[in-house]
């Protein structure tokens, strides 16, 4: 016993030295970067203040991120905010987020206190043969739900509002594949189309509370200290099959045998077995919920085009096994005017969606939080840590070997005939010039993942938002083509930041730190030998009075652009005066090919950009 | 024929048509130019990589129409989407002063968008005419506004408009005084060097930038008080400034100012006088970077004096 304890106070020990040893080398690095960056701007006759960016360089609309505004302003804080995430439970950041909310909501909720399982469970169903620690579960998702519609009740009186919010951010979210065999006058139609709906959901979101059915939710974010969703030990079930009706929709409990479970299900409760979940739910105001204790799992959301959890809470835990997660949008971890949570503990997972899915938030939240395994996300576009309006979204992979796919689907017809839309992992978005936009969270904890994507993505955001990927460690690949690997358009921020591991970067251009438009963005890699590749206005590049920072901290680099003149610290010329452009390498033997840069020297061509290597 | 032709030859004969048909618009629906402009102005703004040979045919057909197309343009000044908004300007540039009076006409208009693109319109178009009512817009409690406006004095290029430039440099916003300090620059006359030497210590770097690239536009005239300028300076990045003033084309003057800071303590003053160096075409420049690359030990100064060497040559 003493032993014992013994073992337990060492481990808690050894657990809170590797904290803190952590912490001070995070804490080391970024001094060094501090440094590093102090002679590069005193290269450009400036100081680190003059990085800060305006929060107003337009009327600022209601709908504008706390920490938005403040990174803009110490943009280098950024850089220190990625290098924690992997540390920091997500879901805390969340809620934070939505304490610092713009339009803070006028409902507060009443706190949750649970009343006797027994009565609330045999409303619905003969209660004699179900084990309490099932009917706990149940009352505790009943209840729940229960007070969730009590508290937004007061909302329904603007019911036909809200369904304009909802629908209207539909038009705004989703994209049509036959966009590209459209004609001009057709697709100005629908641009004009779009952009009222825009300037009617800024003055609908003013007469509603909209930011109430979020707040409502926010409660589900403490889901990692939740006994029934975080359990001590898997609950052991003796009885069989159950299945009864509620005014929520259908509730299940299944044994340890494979089940199907199909329709307007607003429960389940499965105790093992390889489970098929074919969830139809229609309309908005739903919720579901459901616990999966075993077993190789398949889910399938129908696809809709207006979310069915739209004002409403979605929450998947599954407890163990390789499962499936398909769905077409507003699911898997999503939350829109609502919140949506999907865990998976354990298991090699793949993860199939269309649009705003797999931690996407507008006016919501959604998380989605993979614990282990060797898990693939493939997805076409605004997801794998996705923040719109008002909304944060995180897609928390804390272990394995994965592999994010983002993009495929939609094409990006405005610049290209071949590529492909991707806004996703770790995205922030906004509708220019109406609505600002929200935060977008892509967090990675371990293994050697790849990173697949094609425009927009990985650590980047466009008009007043935040994108961040942060990559702990493993040796990964993050490949893209344009607008991505820490970039950010438009009064706007993103960051990557990977912590060690040997790494790949590839893609075309605006990446690997490049700030547009009075942005800033950055990619910092602490440790390893990296590989960069990219072609034009990449590796610390500012353009159009944006700021980019490239910084490799440690490890023999190898750096290879094929444009020489705007890359490897540069900035363009933009409103008569400048845009920001720094590369700075801290260690390590480095080879470069095709630009400014060269190992051990500094560099410095265009007169707001400079190198530096050490 | 190719594509682009032919988009031209058809753009050509409605702007052709146009313009009979206009003779005889009694018989015209009072809308059908405004149709014209619509479709037309739907191509000159695409953005899609698709219609791109739609743009210029499209443009110059607008300009084309010139004043008959101005009434329905001013309708899209209030745009947000920001291709339209750069291709109104590019647009009414091409127009030119027929279409002064009634952008001035737009100034007053309650809508940010709408204002901000006028004086920007103005302002490309290097109306003088247009500065007077452009005054009132310097003091518009918008601070874009006043960013817009000071930018468009400086296209405009008028000494009319120096004294509100100069006042510009003193705006609490930085952003104004940004481009305020540019707009001194393409003024020249009547501009205090002094006044643009002050903003040298300002927290932003944009002011500082724009005020040395202006100085240096002013010519020889403005050596005597930067010299005044970084002898009594004890702000470092402000004395560099300075320095980067003195990148005056052709000026030995200049020259031989900044040799004697080629061989400063300071890395950054070196690298400073490197690149002003770099700006001035004269034979006594290349001699004093050629030194500097020879005898320099510090690789930031060193990558400046060979830059600058490139640029003379």
């Amino acid at each position: 016993m003493l032993i014992c304890g013994m073992k337990k106070i060492i481990l808690i020990w050894i657990m809170a030295a590797t904290a803190a040893m952590a912490q001070d080398t995070t804490e080391n690095a970024l001094s060094r970067l501090d440094k590093g960056l102090a002679d590069a701007l005193a290269g450009l006759y400036m100081t680190p203040a003059d990085l800060s960016l305006r929060d107003d360089y337009l009327e600022k609309d209601g709908f504008r991120m706390a920490i938005v505004d403040r990174y803009l302003k110490s943009p280098l804080e950024m850089i220190g905010f990625a290098s924690n995430l992997s540390d920091s439970a997500i879901e805390q950041l969340m809620f934070q987020l939505f304490r610092e909310s713009p339009f803070p909501a006028a409902i507060k909720p009443r706190p949750f206190v649970m009343t006797p399982p027994e009565s609330t469970v045999a409303d619905y169903c003969d209660i004699s043969g179900i084990d309490y620690g099932t009917l706990y579960r149940l009352a505790y998702f009943i209840q729940k739900e229960t007070r969730l519609r009590e508290n937004l009740a007061p909302l329904e009186e603007k019911g036909p509002a809200l369904d304009s919010i909802i629908f209207g951010l539909t038009i705004l979210l989703e994209e049509d594949v036959n966009d590209e065999f459209r004609g001009i006058d057709e697709l100005d139609s629908i641009q004009r189309y779009e952009e009222d709906w825009t300037k009617k959901l800024v003055d609908l979101l003013g007469l509603v509370d909209a930011e109430a059915p979020a707040v409502a939710c926010l409660e589900f974010l403490g889901f990692a200290d939740d006994s029934i969703l975080n359990p001590d030990s898997s609950p052991i079930y003796s009885g069989g099959y159950l299945e009864f009706s509620t005014p929520y929709g259908k509730i299940c409990v299944g044994d340890t045998a494979s089940q199907f479970y199909f329709g307007d299900l607003f429960m389940v409760i499965d105790y093992g077995g390889d489970d098929t979940y074919q969830i139809q739910r229609e309309g908005g105001r739903k919720s579901v919920y459901i616990l999966d204790y075993g077993g190789d799992d398949t889910y399938d959301f129908e696809r809709s085009r207006i979310s069915p959890f739209a004002l409403g809470m979605n929450i998947v835990a599954d407890f163990s096994g390789d499962d499936i997660y398909s769905g077409g949008s507003w699911c898997l971890g999503a939350g829109l005017l609502g919140g949506g949570i999907l865990w998976d503990k354990n298991g090699d997972d793949r993860y199939f969606g269309d649009t705003f899915t797999m931690g996407a938030g507008c006016l919501g939240f959604g998380i989605l939080r993979d614990d282990g395994g060797n898990d693939t996300y493939q997805a076409a576009l605004f997801s794998q840590g996705f923040g719109f309006v008002a909304g944060a979204g995180a897609l928390h992979d804390r272990d394995g070997n994965d592999r994010y796919f983002a993009g495929g689907k939609y094409k990006d017809i405005l610049r290209y005939s071949d590529h492909y839309l991707s806004l996703s992992q770790g995205f922030g978005y906004g509708i220019r010039p109406y609505l600002s936009g929200g935060a977008g969270f892509l967090v990675d904890d371990g293994g050697n993942d790849v990173y697949e994507s094609d425009i927009f993505a990985q650590g980047c955001s466009y008009w007043w938002s935040l994108g961040v990927l942060s990559d702990k460690t493993g040796h990964d690949k993050y490949l893209s083509y344009q607008y991505a690997q820490g970039c950010a358009t438009h009064m706007t921020l993103g960051c990557l930041y990977d912590g060690s591991g040997n790494d790949l970067y590839f893609g075309k251009g605006l990446m690997q730190g490049c700030g547009h438009d009075r942005s800033f963005a950055a990619l910092l890699d602490a440790e390893g030998d990296d590989n960069y590749v990219a072609y034009d206005l990449s590796q610390g590049a500012g353009s159009a009075n944006g700021n980019g920072l490239l910084a490799d901290l440690e490890g023999n680099d190898a750096y290879v652009v094929k444009d020489t003149k705007n890359t490897q610290g540069y900035g363009n010329e933009r409103r008569d005066y400048g845009s920001i452009g720094i590369m700075i390498d801290l260690g390590g033997r480095d080879s470069y090919a095709g630009g400014q840069g060269a190992d051990s020297t500094w560099w410095s061509k265009a007169a707001w950009g400079i190198g530096i290597d050490r | 024929m190719s594509n682009r032709t032919f988009i031209g030859a058809i753009l050509f004969s409605i702007v052709i048509g146009c313009a009979a048909v206009a003779e005889e618009s009694s018989s015209m629906p009072p809308d059908s130019i405004g149709r014209i402009v619509d479709s037309l102005f739907i191509r000159a703004s695409s953005g899609e990589i698709r219609f791109q040979s739609e743009v210029e045919p499209s443009r110059k057909a607008l300009i084309a129409l010139s004043v008959k197309a101005v009434p329905r343009l001013l309708t899209k000044l209030g745009s947000r989407d920001a291709r339209e908004m750069l291709e109104l300007t590019e647009i009414f540039k091409g127009i030119g002063e027929a279409a002064v009076d009634s952008l001035v006409t737009v100034l007053k208009s309650d809508d940010g968008f709408t204002r901000r693109l006028a004086i920007r319109c103005l302002g490309e178009i290097k109306s003088e005419k247009a500065i007077w009512s452009l005054q009132a817009m310097a003091q518009h409690r918008d601070f874009r506004t006043r960013v817009e406006t000071m930018t468009a004095f400086g296209n405009i290029g008028s000494p009319t408009a120096a004294a509100a430039v100069q006042a510009g440099l003193r705006d609490s916003i930085e952003l104004v005084a940004t481009a305020a300090a540019a707009a001194c620059g393409k003024i020249k006359k009547d501009i205090d060097p002094n006044a643009l030497l002050a903003v040298f210590t300002h927290p932003y770097y944009g002011v500082r930038y724009a005020a040395a690239r202006s100085l240096s536009l002013m010519g020889e005239s403005v050596i005597v008080p930067v010299e005044a300028f970084i002898d009594s300076c004890a702000d470092l990045n402000a004395k560099c400034f300075a320095l980067l003033s003195l990148g005056i084309n052709g000026s030995e003057k200049s020259v031989r100012v900044l040799g004697r800071y080629a061989a400063s303590e300071s890395w950054q003053i070196r690298a400073a006088a490197a690149d002003a160096l770099g700006k001035i075409n004269a034979s006594k420049a290349e001699a004093i970077l050629k030194k500097m690359v020879v005898n320099e030990k510090h690789p930031l100064v060193m990558a400046r004096a060979k830059a600058s060497l490139t640029n003379l040559d």
